[in-house]
């Protein structure tokens, strides 16, 4: 028998907790605590306590055309003919969850040989925090929007040290978990303003933090006026790298055709894709690259079986702009391929998928806020801080 | 012939393994394994860097001296993974250094069916405390100012926690201040709160105690101090001896009573600790009301059940409809009380669910505080033997007798009265 423990990082929220896989024969059989992660000390939540399961159930194991299982060879020549759509009537998803190296091959084979103008993340959010995890307990007054503690609750552990430093929680949002934690709650189904008292609040503060959610468009506005910094919350392990590509929120074109989806759907998290079914009807061509079955896989034209979060190693952005290695822990089923060596396989090789590190260095080329890192150092333990926008 | 109850210095004959203080404990966990008596040895080894204590299973006996060494900063508690993935050592024959509280933590296991005992090797090793990771760097940044990536050595010595490091111009240094000091700033600096009321320090319930205090002469700093507690302990020094594995000589008298002062001093700081930790958690219905408001924050993740050595059922209560309401966040006090109601009189304060509280309930210092009440009340000490717990059984006129003794026909009230 072999046990290991693989360091990597929750496959869950955008907090970007540290956790052990253990490895048993090959297989993440469970998660052990890593007590030396600088974002959680250890610390998970349910969904980081289930992290050697949350990729495994459901997995896509073969190419299937029209819902038959086919040879690579013909379902990456039949996924190809997407290409001969004209850029405008393509539209692209691409999943939040997946490594920025993954992520960034993707957009640059939307870009570059789909000629896609319409390239988005499904449930995406924007926006970049003025804040580092750490420094939210030296707040003296923090204002949250929406369940920001429920949502993330590792982030939302660091708020506690706000009050035991003497610091407030102000709350804005209906009746929550987040409500309850708060020295003052004003309850509200929907939020068009900032209360008077919170505003004075915040105003009268010496170091102010407001957290909302990154795809909560209506708490943005409203933070954007407020004289504190901002703490961007994405729900997704990489949210934040996927605004740092520029993709923003997914939406169908007038002219949409074909699509072209990468998704990435944990255990315990909701099925988001299933929102773009009623579009499906329309479209002449669909193809979807995933790891597990979605309704989506369901009744795509073309389906490529890709390897898992936990199955590649790379890079993943938490919402504080710590960029932190995900790191292979199991072996992918017998038939998967690495999401990156699948976009390779679709742009006949323009894009080469093995050295991970080569990727990195091409994305800090392309990306400002990456400029200067460097693959190797990300693998400390305290990982690397993307630059301001 | 060494007999339960031996005492010894004892180092490693080998020049590849260089452990702290003489590398006996790496020598023996060695010869464990190369003479067959072990399978593997789950031995904490150093992960990325000095702050990260990882667990690892070696079959090698030539990949022992990677485990030499201590790291103050491992917190973990490896008897709940031994029962997770390993089969409870039902299958395989292991050996494993532990702290106290893993000590602890393997009887409970054991007591409970979980583990078996008879398969496991329990090397104790003397524990002044541990100190979180994380909370190791900041201290160190913030009263130390010394980058903590600078740091390539720590120990807990003569009560003070004491870093080397590489200075600036790259001169080894070292520093110390007390632990004393550290822990009663407000930052929450030192040793976890757990370790700090901890009355564990020479695990005497494995099958060998080792550690440096008591070691002193021409030997200081050479050679650990081993005291024999158990007939398979004496087995395998007697066995590790013969083979030249180790070598050993009888311990300095006056390192014997050294030891002894060191043990006292520590078991004394832990009772003030207790005294003080329990004295601000207040008492009856302000205790009650305290640990009601903190426990508001749960967020019923289980990550507490998850980590308690003490948890093995495979239908937890705490997941039954009619007992807490399902997907309510917060969740009932039921929640909590349930944990209570099982875990408090075997609770063996590993700090775990505290340390791995998403939402920083103290957990570990709730429920340790009821484990001494009840161990006033019924005298069952967890960790220590193979004793069942209270709840194990119960002469039910005996019961009602001795809470009838009380006055009061309510436990609560026994626990919590004012």
């Amino acid at each position: 028998m072999e046990m290991e423990y693989v360091t990597t990082t929750c496959p869950y929220c955008g907090t970007g907790c540290g956790l052990n896989l253990i490895v048993v024969d090959g297989k993440a059989v469970g998660v052990a605590p890593y007590h030396r992660s600088p974002v959680g000390s250890g610390k998970l939540c349910t969904r980081g306590l289930h992290a050697a399961k949350a990729l495994s159930e459901w997995r896509l194991e073969m190419p299937l055309v029209k819902g038959e299982p086919v040879t690579w060879d013909a379902a990456i020549a039949e996924a190809k003919k997407l290409a001969a759509y004209p850029g405008d009537e393509i539209a692209v998803a691409i999943s939040s969850r997946l490594t920025n190296e993954a992520m960034f091959l993707a957009v640059g084979y939307a870009r570059n040989v789909l000629g896609a103008a319409n390239i988005g993340v499904v449930s995406g959010g924007c926006g970049a925090s003025a804040v580092k995890i750490a420094d939210l307990a030296k707040a003296d007054v923090v204002l949250m929007i929406g369940d920001v503690m429920k949502s993330l609750p590792v982030t939302g552990n660091k708020l506690y040290r706000v009050q035991a430093n003497g610091g407030r929680l102000l709350y804005l949002g209906p009746e929550s978990y987040t409500a309850v934690q708060a020295d003052t709650a004003v309850i509200v189904d929907e939020y068009t303003e900032i209360p008077a008292e919170f505003s004075e609040a915040v105003a009268a503060a010496a170091n102010s933090v407001v957290l909302y959610l990154a795809g909560d468009a209506a708490a943005a506005a409203l933070a954007a006026a407020l004289p504190a910094k901002t703490a961007v919350l994405y729900e997704t392990n990489n949210g934040r790298g996927a605004a740092a590509l520029g993709l923003g929120r997914f939406a169908f074109g007038e002219k949409t055709k074909a699509l072209f989806v990468i998704t990435e759907t944990p255990e315990r998290e909701e099925d988001i894709y299933a929102d773009l079914m009623p579009y499906l009807e329309k479209l002449e061509m669909v193809v979807a690259i995933g790891s597990n079955a979605t309704y989506l896989s369901d009744s795509a034209t073309v389906v490529l079986p890709s390897a898992a979060l936990n199955e590649y190693p790379g890079t993943v952005t938490s919402w504080e702009g710590r960029v932190q290695k995900v790191r292979a822990a199991s072996a992918a089923p017998e038939g998967v391929k690495c999401p990156c060596e699948i976009i390779c396989l679709l742009s006949d090789g323009t894009y080469a998928w093995e050295d991970k590190a080569a990727i990195f260095a091409d994305l800090a080329a392309a990306v400002p806020v990456y400029a200067g890192i460097v693959y190797e150092e990300i693998d400390r333990p305290d990982g690397a801080f993307i630059g301001e926008d | 012939m060494t007999v339960k109850g031996d005492m010894v210095y004892a180092w490693t004959t080998s020049c590849d393994i260089h452990g702290e203080c003489g590398g006996a404990v790496t020598a023996l966990l060695q010869y464990a394994l190369s003479s067959g008596m072990v399978d593997a040895v789950l031995a904490v080894c150093r992960g990325a860097d000095l702050y990260d204590a990882k667990l690892e299973l070696i079959t090698d006996p030539a990949q022992m001296p990677k485990s030499a060494g201590s790291l103050h900063c491992g917190t973990l508690l490896s008897a709940k993974m031994v029962k997770k993935y390993l089969g409870g050592a039902r299958e395989m024959k292991i050996a494993v250094p532990v702290k106290g509280c893993d000590a602890m933590a393997f009887y409970e296991l054991a007591k409970r069916q979980q583990i078996n005992l008879d398969n496991v090797i329990l090397i104790g090793l003397n524990c002044g405390g541990t100190v979180s990771p994380m909370v190791a760097r900041e201290m160190i940044a913030d009263k130390y100012a010394v980058h903590p990536d600078a740091v390539f050595k720590e120990e807990i010595d003569k009560g003070q926690f004491i870093i080397e490091y590489t200075d600036e111009g790259g001169a080894h240094q070292h520093k110390g201040i007390s632990i004393e000091v550290l822990e009663e700033g407000p930052e929450g600096y030192g040793r976890r709160q757990n370790c700090q009321r901890c009355k564990c320090k020479v695990p005497r319930q494995a099958d060998l105690a080792c550690g440096n205090w008591g070691v002193i002469g021409e030997k200081a700093g050479k050679a650990t101090f081993v005291e024999v507690c158990s007939e398979k302990g004496a087995a395998l020094l007697d066995a590790a001896v013969s083979a030249g594995a180790v070598a050993v000589c009888a311990p300095e008298p006056k390192g014997l009573e050294i030891r002894g002062k060191v043990e006292s001093a520590m078991l004394k700081l832990g009772d003030k600790n207790r005294a003080h930790q329990f004295g601000e958690l207040g008492e009856g219905r302000e205790r009650l009301e305290r640990i009601m408001r903190l426990s508001s924050r749960c967020i019923a993740c289980r990550a507490c059940i998850e980590n308690c050595p003490i948890c093995y059922c495979v239908e937890c209560s705490t997941a039954k409809p009619h007992l807490v309401r399902p997907g309510q966040v917060p969740p009932d006090f039921m929640f909590h009380l349930i944990r209570f109601a099982h875990i408090a009189d075997s609770c063996i304060n590993c700090g775990q669910c505290q340390e791995l509280c998403p939402m920083d309930i103290p957990n570990a210092l709730f429920m340790h505080a009821q484990q001494v009440e009840l161990e006033k009340m019924f005298g069952h000490r967890p960790g220590y033997d193979m004793t069942m717990p209270v709840l194990a059984f119960a002469e039910e006129m005996d019961e009602r007798a001795r809470l009838s003794a009380t006055g009061s026909d309510m436990i609560f009230d026994n626990v919590f009265n004012e």
